[in-house]
């Protein structure tokens, strides 16, 4: 992918998707990392999804305010942990999806985020889960919270 | 400033067209490399009618403001939010069915609630939540995003 400057810094892992028969209270998903975040990630966020707030992607913008740099949008941060809720939830099976914002993601950073089930219930007639997620930089910082519920399919 | 006389009022309509190849785009920025997103034989061979949307897809919408929004300044301006002060405080989404291209849904953006507290270093920090319906070319709901942007005293580098 040498061709597109920047690209794909995340790691190629897949977890493994929930069943009826594996999901269980506690357990825990992988471990997804992506980074160190670049100015060109966020360039890529701002063309595909329309955030065009220039602190995101103007230095000049960001210093004047008063910022030591351009910081992530928090939906980039939010449509990373996403890869992990649709792999391990499965993407046919989620019923919702919740984010916090806990703390700015700036340029150079590595983030991991990783999830864990909290809650497999019957409701509707169909199995759920309920599973809660993080994201957190390298030094353990949290940047983001979330919450998922799907349904749960047999094999 | 802004004014807690929009709450409960319509801010905004937006279209939201669900399309392969931005969805290829999308996919790409947030480093999803699935071919789910890239392949209607692979999304076909999962069970889906047609290429789905990731997740935070409805993200895609900041481009397509109506007619009217776009005149006024977008939805921070709408609101009377300072871009300087705002930062992302929670966003959702709940799913009625998976989007797909070929999708072509419309909302419109509703002020759920407004508030304020005191922040933590000094001033008055306001919450503003609104809330997205999108429905079908059928008319049928098929996603809620509900989205809280904070408003900080200050410019948030400050």
């Amino acid at each position: 992918m040498s061709f597109i400057p920047g690209a794909v810094t995340s790691n190629e892992e897949v977890a493994d998707q929930l069943w009826t028969d594996t999901a269980r209270e506690g357990l825990t998903s992988a471990v997804y990392t992506e980074g160190p975040v670049s100015r060109t990630d966020i360039v890529r966020y701002a063309g595909a999804s329309g955030d065009f707030n220039p602190l995101h992607h103007d230095e000049v913008v960001a210093k004047e305010a008063g910022l030591p740099s351009v910081f992530a949008m928090g939906m980039l941060g939010a449509g990373y942990l996403a890869r992990l809720v649709s792999d391990w939830l499965g993407l046919q099976n989620l019923q919702h999806f919740r984010v916090r914002f806990a703390a700015q993601v700036w340029p150079g950073e590595v983030l991991h985020s990783s999830g864990s089930v909290t809650r497999v219930y019957e409701e509707d007639g169909e199995s759920r889960v309920e599973a809660a997620f993080s994201m957190t930089n390298a030094e353990g910082e949290i940047k983001i919270r979330a919450s998922a519920t799907a349904r749960l399919e047999s094999r | 400033m802004v004014d807690d006389a929009l709450i409960g009022k319509v801010v905004g309509r937006v279209r939201l067209p669900v399309e392969a190849g931005k969805i290829m785009e999308f996919a790409s920025a947030v480093h999803d490399f699935n071919p789910l997103y890239r392949s209607a034989e692979a999304a076909s061979a999962r069970g889906f009618s047609g290429i789905p949307a990731p997740p935070t897809f409805a993200a895609t919408v900041n481009h397509f403001p109506d007619e009217e929004l776009r005149r006024r300044g977008g939805l921070l301006s709408v609101l009377g939010l300072d871009p300087q002060r705002v930062l992302g405080g929670e966003q959702s989404w709940t799913y009625l069915r998976t989007l797909h291209a070929g999708d072509q849904l419309t909302g419109e953006m509703l002020v759920k609630a407004i508030s304020r507290k005191a922040g933590s270093r000094g001033g008055e920090m306001v919450f503003v939540t609104t809330e997205t319906v999108f429905n079908d070319a059928q008319g049928e709901p098929v996603l809620i995003h509900s989205n809280t942007i904070i408003e900080t005293a200050k410019t948030v580098g400050s």
